[in-house]
């Protein structure tokens, strides 16, 4: 996503939504069943740093800042350039599911997004449209955003993310 | 070109004269003085009375009429002329010694006034010719000292009707409105050719019965026309005012008969009424949104074409805004080979090597050429498919629609080096029959024009915000009419048209971008499914040489009843 996208006050409120969706975390039951306590807890935590980790990258990503710092790699995020706005779907529950080694884990979700074509070709009817004012359409769509991510020594960081 | 008041070639082909302001002048001087023509004796109650009127905007206007069609006027004495629509009268006044005038609607009932300030010259219209007007809304200070507040005011209300008008000089007029700010006519008279042109509008509604509606013919003539129409009893009082083809002052007023044609559905919200979605906030006087055309377009030479042709030419190769919402190409033609024998020529021959390659040969002469293709299925064995036929001078493209069930083809050949932008698309159909194995003889029967079509308006929504309506207004008129995203069609214009029917309710139809962009596009129109696919052929300075796809779902948005107007050769 590039440094220029816009969005407004209304899709940052549709974020702070997103934060709101119920998660089902799926902790995979031999972690849990050989040391009780620890395990539990390291996967509390690993749970709490993901969800942080995800309304802090998604925020970011509304806003049309850089999200470099919550990324494993430089192309972890690939997304339609004409994307404006990730908002979650509050009819559906968001699924994330952490590895047996906790060092992995993916989220997926239902969620809004918003697009925004621009028409810059030289059609007629984009040009009349041009003409009109109307330089540019949004527009909403369901898709699933798709993250995975990875442990590394600085913590959790997004290894993949992606709209389906 | 010799100059002709009413050319006998398409108006966008007619080289109109850039008059000056001055030759504008000279020409009003006398009719100034005189007043405007028309067969109809003036209302003379007028005579003797000063009409005040106090506008939102133009401040308090005063005319003061004396007898024998005389007016006085910000100090200067001319001829007006009146005539009365029921309980509107329509005064209309050039003042001497300038290039401006007046038509005024007073509502005598309510002494509510809507002002048409004309002018030739100075803008915002790009040449003197080109009328241009601003519309003031107010009422006649009657001496009581009350203002009333209501004013009349821009509508949609007329938005989707449309009329067939007979003035008293006998000329003829198809007045379609399938825009809030743009209208489409027909002059059945004084143009030859059938032909349909659009012009920016404005629409006000007077009373439930009464609107003012005022078009310019920008672009081309330049021309006002204007009346106040009465739609319960379809008569008109007008006014019309510019210079012709032959630069003759037209100034004359008249009345009118109209027919009712039919209406077309509107696309705003319920209970959305709001009538100026183009309006331009702190603009201009007179400024509004005059699509024009052949100013953005590209203008390119023979040599220019087959430059961008080597260079930059696609076939299917990249996503098209047109056909955003366009159903999936078929596959189904891959393995096939037939050939198709225009009437007259050429024999197309043809070897589908797959989904999206074939081979073409024309006339059996020299060796099989490789192609690009996309085809389409719009309905059981019958497809639309398009190539360019790469080593013609004219950079030529196939679009043909074949019935394999039937053995009838249809082709909209597309060419580029017309006499006018090499550029432009030009186009010819035609008419043939498919020979291959499994594929029945039609004999000497062939797909043929349809006026199925005629007076029919589809809306088509291409991509995400990209909309569109067609108008097929003549038997060989396309117009298109842009809409706003609240659903108020807005800027419109239009080319050459032709329709072909290919099965019931399957129509193969096109549309030519004369002197505007110069694509030709077609389409075949599925009145089943309410979709069509199509290809659009397109050259261009920075889009080169194209094929492309178009397809959009459809909604009929209704059908004028205009066929008794163009009869039948």
């Amino acid at each position: 996503m590039s440094n220029s996208t816009a969005t407004d006050r209304r899709s940052f409120l549709k974020t702070g939504a997103l934060v709101a969706a119920p998660i089902a975390a799926i902790a995979p039951a031999a972690a849990l069943a050989d040391d009780g306590s620890r395990a539990k807890l390291a996967r509390l935590e690993d749970r709490q740093a993901i969800e942080k980790l995800h309304r802090s990258a998604l925020r970011r990503l509304n806003g049309g800042g850089d999200c470099g710092e919550f990324l494993a790699s430089a192309d972890a995020v690939k997304l339609d350039p004409r994307l404006r706005g990730i908002a979650a779907d509050q009819g559906s529950e968001a699924v994330l599911e952490i590895a047996e080694d906790g060092l992995s884990a993916s989220y997926r979700h239902k969620c809004r997004v918003e697009l925004e074509t621009e028409f810059t070709g030289h059609s007629t009817i984009e040009q009349m449209a041009r003409f009109q004012g109307q330089g540019s359409h949004r527009h909403g769509e369901q898709r699933l955003l798709e993250t995975d991510y990875v442990k590394n020594k600085d913590g959790w960081r997004i290894a993949r993310l992606r709209l389906a | 070109m010799a100059l002709q008041a009413y050319p006998d070639v398409p108006l966008f082909r007619y080289d109109f004269t850039n008059l000056s302001e001055a030759q504008v002048a000279s020409k009003l001087t006398g009719p100034a003085k005189d007043g405007p023509a028309g067969k109809p004796a003036f209302d003379d109650g007028l005579a003797g009375k000063t009409l005040k009127i106090v506008t939102d905007g133009a401040g308090t206007l005063s005319w003061a009429f004396a007898p024998g069609g005389r007016v006085t006027f910000d100090g200067k004495e001319g001829g007006y002329g009146a005539l009365t629509q029921g309980h509107v009268t329509l005064i209309a006044h050039l003042i001497p010694g300038t290039t401006k005038g007046y038509a005024i609607a007073w509502d005598r009932d309510s002494n509510l006034a809507t002002v048409f300030e004309l002018w030739f010259g100075g803008g915002p219209a790009p040449t003197a010719r080109e009328i241009n007007r601003a519309v003031w809304f107010g009422y006649v200070d009657d001496g009581s000292g009350e203002a009333p507040e209501e004013r009349h005011a821009p509508t949609l209300r007329m938005e989707g009707r449309g009329y067939a008008w007979t003035e008293d000089t006998g000329m003829r007029t198809i007045e379609y409105f399938p825009s809030v700010t743009y209208t489409h006519f027909v002059e059945l008279d004084r143009l030859k050719g059938n032909r349909g042109y659009s012009a920016p509008a404005d629409y006000i509604q007077l009373t439930e019965d009464l609107y003012a509606f005022a078009r310019v013919e920008a672009e081309f003539s330049g021309m006002l026309h204007l009346y106040v129409l009465d739609a319960n009893r379809l008569e008109q009082t007008g006014l019309r005012l510019g210079f012709n083809g032959a630069d003759e002052l037209e100034y004359y007023m008249f009345h009118g008969t109209g027919e009712w044609l039919g209406q077309l559905a509107r696309f705003e919200k319920l209970g959305d009424f709001s009538a100026e979605p183009l309006k331009i906030e702190d603009g201009k006087k007179g400024e509004r949104r005059i699509y024009r055309p052949l100013a953005t377009m590209d203008k390119m030479t023979p040599a220019e074409v087959d430059a961008v042709v080597a260079e930059n030419t696609h076939v299917f190769d990249r996503p098209s805004p047109m056909a955003g919402n366009g159903t999936e190409p078929s596959g189904a033609l891959a393995g096939k080979a037939f050939a198709i024998e225009y009437d007259g020529g050429p024999r197309m021959e043809y070897r589908f090597a797959s989904a999206d390659q074939l081979q073409w040969r024309k006339d059996g002469a020299g060796a099989w050429t490789d192609a690009r293709y996309n085809a389409w299925e719009m309905m059981p064995g019958a497809f639309i498919f398009g190539h360019l036929l790469q080593g013609e001078p004219n950079h030529d493209g196939h679009i043909a629609v074949v019935d394999l069930d039937a053995g009838l083809a249809t082709a909209y050949h597309g060419f580029l080096n017309t006499p006018y932008f090499a550029n432009e698309a030009g186009a010819e159909t035609l008419f043939g029959k498919i020979v291959g194995e499994g594929i029945p003889d039609p004999g000497s029967k062939r797909h043929e024009r349809t006026r199925d079509l005629l007076g029919r308006a589809f809306t088509w929504e291409y991509s995400p915000g990209l909309n569109s309506m067609h108008l097929y207004s003549t038997p060989t008129t396309t117009s298109w009419i842009i809409p706003t995203p609240d659903g108020h069609f807005g800027t419109e214009w239009s080319g050459s048209g032709d329709f072909v029917k290919i099965r019931d309710q399957l129509y193969f139809a096109r549309w030519q971008e004369e002197a505007c962009n110069g694509t030709l596009g077609t389409i075949l129109i599925n009145m089943r499914t309410m979709h069509d696919a199509g290809i659009g052929y397109h050259c261009g300075k920075n889009g080169g040489l194209s094929m492309s796809a178009v397809g959009a779902p459809a909604r009929h948005a209704g059908k004028f009843d205009v066929d008794k107007f163009f009869p039948k050769a």
